[in-house]
């Protein structure tokens, strides 16, 4: 073995491009990988030394090709390497089909990421929209100013820590903001009176949650968000309305709404009396435990820190 | 920056999954083998790592067990990524503590989902 080749198939030529009768007797028109044939010496007789080795080779024409290699010694009883056999594959094919694969791979990731923004996109118009008609309400039901923030704020504190990552459904803050929308329907003489409501009147009142859930049922991306604003006003003991639902029967989220609502309500300022201080309020919240409130929710509520429900309490608070 | 690690013995492989996720808002290691995926994933404690199952040094099974095992590394993401795809396997892979189990031919999707919900949508937003 001298170095030079011996042999070249038609497959050599039709590959590389050099014709049989130019190349054999001469070194090789282009280095084979030497480097995986030194390893023979150690191996001695067996298996082809080099199995699949990928490696790139300039044709006749100055072209790159990329071509998987095999290579096999032929060697004698002495161990001596007698030749070289070096059959190799034009794997150009394969690597163009790896390269549009990947091409694929960088689509779909694109279109993924795409689809990601359109629906961050989305999320953030419904929550505008559903805070513009959250403000339209309040624009009507003058005397709670900042009521629907603030319980929307707190309802969400409550939430993360009663519901933990199950908080972050956007339906949740959709249910808190638009819980009273159901007062549009409610005649303005009815819900700003004054004195006390006769029975009528207060049937009235009463109906401002299916109400709201009516308004609502055809906006498509609310669903859960409808929960609060049918059932805020239920009761765990089944006093409540317009269901009587009672215990686990009332949704959680609006067993979880319906303390914030009285929290807030409690103490806010109206134009009759004062707020009450948050300490009354909490304490109340306990005494209505198992009666108005469910008893876990009042739990959660009572193991917040006072100043952080303090803080949501405060007028002025941005949404 | 986020890092992941992407564990497996087959080079074409590995770059496909890199190009699949690779928005450029997190750092990309990669390991062919199971020894270098264990180093790899103590060093640079990544926030997800796909893993192989079979492969050269260690199996896939073996780095997850031993990741579990070291309170460094015992809270790392893992999503075995391998063609083994019967019930037993699976079950097998559960039972060392891969959080997360995808049949290879995978869907980009699946490892994209994965991205998402370990590291945030914003690193895959374009």
């Amino acid at each position: 073995m001298h170095g030079n080749v011996s042999r070249w198939t038609h497959g050599a030529e039709q590959v590389l491009g050099w014709k049989a009768g130019d190349v054999i007797g001469n070194p090789p028109p282009v280095p084979p990988p030497w480097d995986g044939l030194k390893r023979w010496k150690g191996i001695g007789p067996g298996p082809a030394a080099l199995l699949d080795a990928p490696c790139v080779w300039r044709g006749a024409d100055g072209v790159k090709y990329e071509l998987s290699v095999c290579t096999s010694p032929a060697i004698s009883a002495e161990g001596e390497v007698l030749g070289v056999t070096i059959a190799a594959r034009d794997i150009s094919a394969r690597t163009q089909l790896q390269e549009q694969l990947q091409a694929y791979a960088r689509d779909v990731r694109e279109s993924y990421g795409r689809e990601l923004h359109r629906l961050a996109d989305l999320e953030a118009s419904y929550h505008a929209t559903v805070e513009a008609l959250a403000v339209a309400v309040e624009a009507k039901d003058d005397t709670t100013g900042g009521h629907i923030r603030r319980v929307c704020q707190l309802g969400l504190l409550l939430a993360k820590a009663h519901l933990g990552a199950a908080a972050e459904d956007p339906q949740l803050a959709y249910g808190f903001l638009l819980h009273d929308i159901g007062k549009l329907a409610v005649p303005d003489a009815v819900l700003n009176k004054p004195g006390h409501l006769d029975a009528d009147e207060w049937a009235q009142i009463q109906n401002h949650p299916d109400a709201g859930a009516r308004i609502l049922a055809a906006v498509p991306f609310l669903d859960t968000a409808l929960d609060v604003v049918r059932h805020h006003h239920e009761r765990w003991d089944g006093a409540g309305y317009p269901n009587h639902l009672r215990g686990d029967e009332i949704p959680i989220a609006a067993r979880i709404f319906a303390i914030v609502d009285t929290v807030d309500a409690m103490t806010s300022d109206r134009p009759y009396r004062a707020g009450l201080p948050l300490s009354d309020a909490i304490a109340e919240i306990k005494a209505q435990s198992g009666t108005q409130f469910d008893p876990a929710c009042v739990a959660t509520f009572t193991s917040l820190p006072t100043n952080e429900i303090q803080a949501m309490l405060q007028a002025g608070t941005v949404l | 920056m986020n890092t992941i690690l992407i564990a497996d013995d087959e080079a074409a492989l590995r770059s496909l999954v890199r190009v699949t996720l690779d928005t450029g808002r997190f750092t990309i290691l990669e390991a062919s083998d199971g020894v270098e995926a264990l180093e790899l994933a103590r060093l640079h404690k990544p926030d997800l790592i796909f893993l192989d199952w079979a492969m050269p040094g260690f199996s896939g099974l073996e780095v997850c067990r031993k990741l579990r095992a070291d309170p460094g590394t015992r809270d790392l993401t893992v999503v075995m990524l391998t063609a083994r795809a019967q019930e037993f396997d699976r079950d097998a892979a559960l039972q060392v503590g891969v959080d997360a189990y995808v049949t290879k031919p995978f869907s980009p999707l699946r490892l994209l989902d994965a991205v998402r919900d370990k590291l945030g949508p914003s690193s895959l937003v374009s």
